[in-house]
């Protein structure tokens, strides 16, 4: 399964470099889209030193693992963005009529260039900024794929309702925007159920919290609570997609792949 | 006679730009709910901003970084509750526009912008009378969306009924400039194909410098006199400001300044569009 998503990604970055300026313009255009946000916070952190505790360079760390993790999982798994529309369109058949998982399948079918932008963003601007361990990296690193993968889990769940409500794009896209917009904020400026509904419906405090703390001061109890948070979410989505999956009307469409 | 035969044209011109701006306003209410359950992303925006804010208000007590005016603090010249509103003018402004660079590039690049070649109006004129009536709805509903939330947060703001068609007209000014800037970076499309990257560092620069997240005036003094300088805040903090804080001295100024950007942009779009006509090969088929 693993090497069958390695040679999918390959296909897909040859398919996505074939155009190589509109490629590096797409990558580079989002680095500095990113770049830009930062230096909004830059602007905030000049005229506010703290917010509720945090610092400038918290906020470095907190876009470095938000671009990455948000890089993963839609840089490389970009048909997730587009779930909700394949399943209404009836556009699942080609995955069913192969061998392998349809969900996997369907998530490594593409590469998203601009999202690339956002996976080498998060990196470059630690080198740069902040000054890290090579123990800080690793759990930076590690803290940004669990993440990407609680991000991706909530685009398929999100995505899914599809299955359940036909044309879903306008509602899934405002659910997954939500969790974006949540998550690109420090989450401690939330209290009381805002914070319970972003450890729970909306999961941003796990992407932009948990793994910011990581990196700040490790703990054993919060790299366990994102394992978990993580392990969690994806078998969510995954129980959900597959249940879903039974309701999924074909909608004879012939499709070129290409 | 030629002045004649010339103003008739432009009132002609003027008449068919209405008429398409009037018929996609039309047409877009056919898909009004489902406009209305797009913008509900607003709500989210405007709590995580009212949240933002509160908490920097509430933080910032040193003399240097606010001043308390009547029993309510203030931050370069907002109250919190004007800051809130604020952001919902600015929310409207960028939210209502359309992609403007992805139609005019898709045309450009699927060759479409040929078919609009031998229609009996300008190709940038029929682009502009769709962006303001699709704008124009995007707008209101925006307005009553990210309005309630405000209201339901922070309360209302002293508001002028009288200033509604004075900001409807500024309104209509910012969306042209920003629909002259968003097409002069879609018709890069004749050069490029792909505007993707372009249109990230451009509109993000316009974001930034012209106050989308924060008033302008909140920026460091060296940056602030030079974003005063760049047409920016005549797209996003002015308009938006102007709407929290009206005044009919600011706005017959700011009207005048947005006229005169939109005639210099007009111009360049229209140069571009004109150099990059130059460079297409229609095939016929």
């Amino acid at each position: 399964m693993f090497r069958f998503m390695i040679a999918m990604m390959r296909t897909g970055f040859a398919s996505a470099i074939e155009y190589r300026a509109s490629f590096f313009t797409q990558v580079f255009g989002m680095m500095i889209n990113d770049s830009l946000w930062v230096a909004f916070w830059i602007l905030y952190f000049e005229r506010f030193p703290v917010l509720n505790g945090w610092g400038r360079e918290d906020l470095f760390v907190l876009w470095a693992v938000i671009t990455f993790s948000f890089g993963i999982a839609f840089g490389l798994f970009a048909q997730a963005l587009r779930l909700s529309e394949l399943i209404a369109q009836g556009q699942l058949d080609y995955y069913l009529a192969l061998p392998k998982n349809v969900l996997l399948h369907l998530l490594v079918g593409q590469i998203r260039p601009a999202n690339l932008g956002d996976l080498f963003f998060g990196p470059v601007l630690l080198m740069l900024f902040v000054d890290m361990s090579p123990m800080k990296w690793v759990w930076y690193l590690i803290g940004g794929v669990l993440g990407g993968l609680i991000y991706l889990s909530f685009f398929v769940m999100a995505g899914s309702l599809a299955f359940y409500v036909g044309s879903s794009e306008g509602i899934s896209s405002t659910i997954g925007n939500a969790l974006i917009h949540f998550s690109t904020y420090p989450t401690r400026i939330f209290d009381g159920w805002t914070r319970v509904l972003l450890f729970t419906l909306i999961p941003a405090g796990f992407i932009a919290e948990v793994p910011v703390d990581l990196v700040r001061r490790f703990e054993w109890a919060d790299f366990g609570l994102l394992l978990l948070a993580a392990a969690g979410f994806s078998s969510l989505a995954w129980w959900i997609f597959h249940r879903g999956l039974r309701r999924y009307e074909s909608g004879n469409l012939i499709v070129m792949r290409s | 006679m030629y002045v004649n035969t010339r103003s008739m044209s432009l009132t002609s011109e003027a008449i068919k730009l209405f008429e398409i701006a009037r018929i996609t306003l039309r047409s877009r209410f056919r898909y009004l709910w489902d406009m209305i359950g797009s913008t509900l992303f607003l709500a989210v925006v405007m709590f995580v901003f009212n949240r933002l804010w509160t908490v920097t208000y509430a933080s910032s007590g040193d003399a240097s970084s606010g001043t308390a005016i009547g029993g309510s603090k203030t931050l370069a010249g907002f109250t919190l509750d004007q800051m809130i509103w604020y952001l919902v003018a600015t929310e409207t402004i960028i939210m209502s526009m359309t992609p403007i660079h992805r139609h005019i590039e898709r045309e450009i690049r699927e060759g479409d912008v040929a078919i609009r070649l031998n229609k009996p109006y300008s190709f940038l004129g029929f682009h502009w009378s769709v962006f303001l009536g699709e704008g124009i709805l995007k707008a209101g509903i925006l307005i009553l969306v990210g309005g309630s939330v405000a209201l339901l947060m922070n309360g209302p703001i002293p508001f002028q009924l009288l200033s509604v068609p004075a900001l409807f007209l500024t309104f209509l000014l910012t969306a042209t400039l920003s629909f002259l800037y968003g097409s002069i970076i879609g018709l890069l499309a004749f050069w490029t194909e792909d505007v993707t990257g372009f249109y990230f560092i451009f509109d993000r620069i316009k974001w930034l410098l012209g106050g989308f997240l924060m008033p302008i005036t909140l920026f460091p003094d060296w940056l602030f006199k030079i974003v005063e300088w760049l047409p920016f805040s005549l797209m996003i903090f002015r308009p938006a400001s102007l709407a929290v804080k009206f005044d009919w001295s600011v706005w017959a100024d700011l009207s005048i300044r947005q006229l005169g950007l939109i005639l210099v942009m007009g111009a360049i779009a229209q140069g571009v569009y004109r150099l990059g006509v130059r460079r297409l090969d229609v095939n016929g088929g």
